[in-house]
This record gives C-alpha cells, sequence and structure tokens, in this order.
C-alpha cells in the first residue's frame, strides 16, 4: 500500500513542509534539456550529445583537440538564473571520467562561486573544491583514488561547513572563508568537463544531476 | 531495495493515471509544456534569478493584467478524480492576487477549482464554479506573502482544499462535478497572476505536480 500519492509527498514526508526550490535531471532523452541546461565553452570545437548506443551512458561531452586547456561547461541557469543559496544547499550526481589520462572534471553548484567534486588525472585522490569569489579558492581532499568509473558525488552547505560524499560515504568536510556565501552571489547547477595540457579530445560523462535548498 | 517512482506513488496492481511533475528550475521555462497566456507584453512568466526563484508570473501596471501559464488546451485531468499539489508565494503588491488550480476548456474557463491568495481577501479561499455559479471557501490561513504548498482534490462530488498539510475548505456546491455540459471536457491546471491596482503583480511557484486519483 502506498503510503503517498505524490512524489512532494514523499519527498517531504507529507506536505507540512513547504518544500524549497529543487532541479532534478536524468540525462535521457534524444537530445540535453536546453530548457535545464545553458553551455558554454572555451575556444574550441568540442563536442557534447546524448550517449545514444550505451547502456547507461547519459550525456558525454568530448574536448576540443585544437586547445590544451579546453573546457566545456553546462550550467543549469544558463548562467543567468541562480536558485540556489550559497549557505543553504545541497547536490547530488553520477557521472566519470572516460578517458584515463589529462581529464578532469567538476560536478555541484556554481557561479563564480561553488561548492564541487573535483576529479583531475593529474593528483591522487577525489577532493571537494570550493570557493567564494571575494576571497579565494580551497581544496580538500577526499581517500578516495582518482580512477575512471562511476561515482555519486553529493556534498551540502550551511555556509560554515561543507560535507562530501561518494557513493553515499563521508570523505571530507571544508570550513572557512573560501566556502561560496550569500553575499558572494546565489549559485546555479554546474557540470564542468576540461582537458589538463594536452593535444587530444578528452571524454567525461553524466547520468544524473540533482540540487535543492534546505 | 531499490525502488521506482512508480512504485512510490501507486499501490502494488495499479494502473496509474497520468502525472505531471514541474520542478519550474533551470533555464527557461519549458514552452513545450506550458503555454503563456499574457494580456499584454508588459506580462511576463519567465524563471527568476532569485533564491527559490521558480517561475515568476509577472503583471504589467495595466489594472486587471493577467501573467498566466496553463497546457494550452489540452485537457488530461478527470474532473471527479484528479488532484494537485504546488508550492507558490504572492510578493507583496496591493490589489494582487494568485489563482492556482483546474480549468475546463469551456467555455470561458467558467468550470473551475482552484487556491486563491489576494491582497483584497482576508484569508486564502477555495474557488469553484459551475458556469455562472461560483462557490468561494475562506481558510483559516490569513492571506499572506509567504510560500505555502496547496493542494487540491478533485472527488466525485467535493473539492477539496489544503495549505501546509491541513484541510481548510471543502466545496460541495457550485463545483464543476456537479454539471455536465456537452463539449466541457476535462481540466488542465493553470498558474494565474492578477492585479487590479496600479502596481506590478507577482507570484513566484516553485514546484507543481498533478496527477489523476
Amino acid at each position: 500500500m502506498r503510503k503517498y500519492p505524490s512524489l512532494y509527498e514523499h519527498l517531504n514526508g507529507g506536505f507540512t513542509t513547504v518544500m524549497k526550490q529543487r532541479f532534478v535531471d536524468e540525462f535521457s532523452g534524444a537530445t540535453l534539456d536546453v530548457t535545464k541546461w545553458g553551455f558554454n565553452e572555451a575556444s574550441g570545437n568540442g563536442t557534447r550529445t546524448i550517449d545514444q548506443d550505451t547502456v547507461d551512458g547519459g550525456y558525454k561531452m568530448i574536448t576540443s583537440s585544437s586547445n590544451s586547456s579546453n573546457y566545456m561547461q553546462l550550467k543549469g541557469g544558463g548562467g543567468t538564473i541562480r536558485a540556489f543559496d550559497a549557505e543553504s544547499s545541497a547536490f547530488i550526481a553520477v557521472c566519470r571520467a572516460v578517458s584515463t589520462s589529462d581529464v578532469a572534471f567538476y560536478v555541484g553548484l556554481q557561479e563564480d562561486s561553488y561548492f564541487a567534486a573535483d576529479h583531475g588525472s593529474n593528483r591522487s585522490n577525489y577532493r571537494l573544491s570550493h570557493r567564494n569569489n571575494l576571497v579565494g579558492t580551497g581544496n580538500t581532499d577526499s581517500s578516495v583514488a582518482i580512477d575512471y568509473a562511476w561515482h555519486t558525488h553529493s556534498a551540502t552547505t550551511d555556509g560554515t561547513n561543507c560535507k562530501y560524499s561518494i557513493d553515499g560515504i563521508h570523505q571530507c568536510t571544508a570550513t572557512g572563508a573560501t566556502l561560496p556565501s550569500d553575499g558572494a552571489g546565489h549559485l546555479e547547477p554546474w557540470w564542468q568537463v576540461y582537458t589538463l595540457n594536452s593535444g587530444t579530445s578528452k571524454q567525461c560523462s553524466i547520468r544524473y544531476f540533482e540540487a535543492w535548498n534546505i | 531495495m531499490k525502488r521506482s517512482l512508480y512504485d512510490l506513488c501507486n499501490s502494488p496492481g495499479d494502473i496509474a493515471g497520468i502525472r505531471m511533475i514541474e520542478w519550474f528550475c533551470g533555464y527557461a521555462l519549458n514552452t513545450e509544456r506550458w503555454s503563456k497566456d499574457l494580456t499584454d507584453g508588459n506580462c511576463t512568466a519567465e524563471y527568476s534569478d532569485e533564491i527559490d526563484g521558480g517561475v515568476a508570473l509577472k503583471t504589467g501596471t495595466d489594472t486587471n493584467d493577467v501573467a498566466q501559464i496553463d497546457q494550452n488546451f489540452t485537457w488530461q485531468y478527470n474532473i471527479k478524480g484528479c488532484a494537485m499539489i504546488f508550492v507558490a508565494k504572492r510578493l507583496a503588491s496591493a490589489g494582487s492576487r494568485y489563482d492556482i488550480g483546474f480549468q475546463t476548456g469551456y467555455p470561458n474557463s467558467q468550470y473551475v477549482a482552484h487556491i486563491r491568495n489576494n491582497t483584497n481577501d482576508t484569508y486564502y479561499r477555495l474557488i469553484t464554479s459551475a458556469g455562472t455559479t461560483s462557490n468561494a471557501t475562506d481558510f483559516s490561513i490569513a492571506e499572506d506573502n509567504d510560500f505555502h504548498t496547496g493542494k487540491i482534490i478533485n472527488k466525485e462530488r467535493s473539492v477539496l482544499g489544503y495549505l501546509d498539510g491541513v484541510l481548510e475548505a471543502t466545496n460541495t456546491t457550485n463545483i464543476p462535478q456537479e454539471v455536465s455540459v456537452a463539449g466541457m471536457g476535462s481540466y488542465e491546471p493553470f498558474l494565474k497572476c492578477t492585479h487590479n491596482a496600479s502596481a506590478v503583480a507577482e507570484t513566484r511557484v516553485t514546484y507543481l505536480e498533478v496527477w489523476e486519483t
């Protein structure tokens, strides 16, 4: 017997609680949902598409080979709609790096300031990267070694503590002035793929992203 | 145990009716899902660049300006068996109101069931109409400018209105269910912001879910 008739009530244990803004994309279908995501790219001509012929493929971006530091990014607000609270929000995402060298990605909430899971094939471990654009950038390492498999990355911030988990296991907590703050601006969903000093194209993929205000 | 969204909202053996879930979040309002009904070029229906901004339905300053979104004459919900849950607020502005709920397509949306938050009323209200006759039942919650969760359930012979988990009003007369008009059709959801003063009215909606019961 179902407990609640609506998804809203399942998410909130009924509807006495007023749910805040939430963003969900499953990256499934024929094309990227452009009502959810805007796109921009550093100079180059990278390619991006729904991975149509791969089970659980999601959406892939492949950087340009003509730019040794090419980046491509999806912004869940197109850089203009920032609905997420820099001091009270969270995200969860499933993504991976596919190329196995000179490749990196961020996934999280961003708009100048950010908190995000950070993969880089030039480092030993995944890390939580965070930036307050009025102060500077910080990084906190996880204990999970860099690899090229799918993982579930999640993080939550209250403006004082930013907690990062991989595959449901808490990895680290970042604190300090380099966390995003309301004074430094609100945030939007973000997935960025980039090349680490290479003349060849690099691929990363994503198949789920969800963000919410707390 | 892994479960499906379907399993969450339906009992085993159910053949689910149609359901729509709208988060009103991202780059731009999905105009393949939503039709904009704006009385003039000063009215807008766009995502808001603010925390919990959702979709902002904003009027101009002409009296009785309307900023509305609906499903463009797509009537998929049974008048006698559907429900809606939404999160919305009305920004402070004299003479502004929102109406969120269900409307039929015949004639000129005179068969409706919706929740109203109006500066000109004392309380939130459940409004139903069966053609030329309507029924407005006050909630116990005073009109305000805060986010609330509204819920409407359309039953065989009644319409129930909730706010923040509490049943606030039940209309059993002057409801669309009590009449049968050829061509009246079924329901579509609508979200409407209106003002009747010389100021811009604005309503924010951050979630909407509609389903057959």
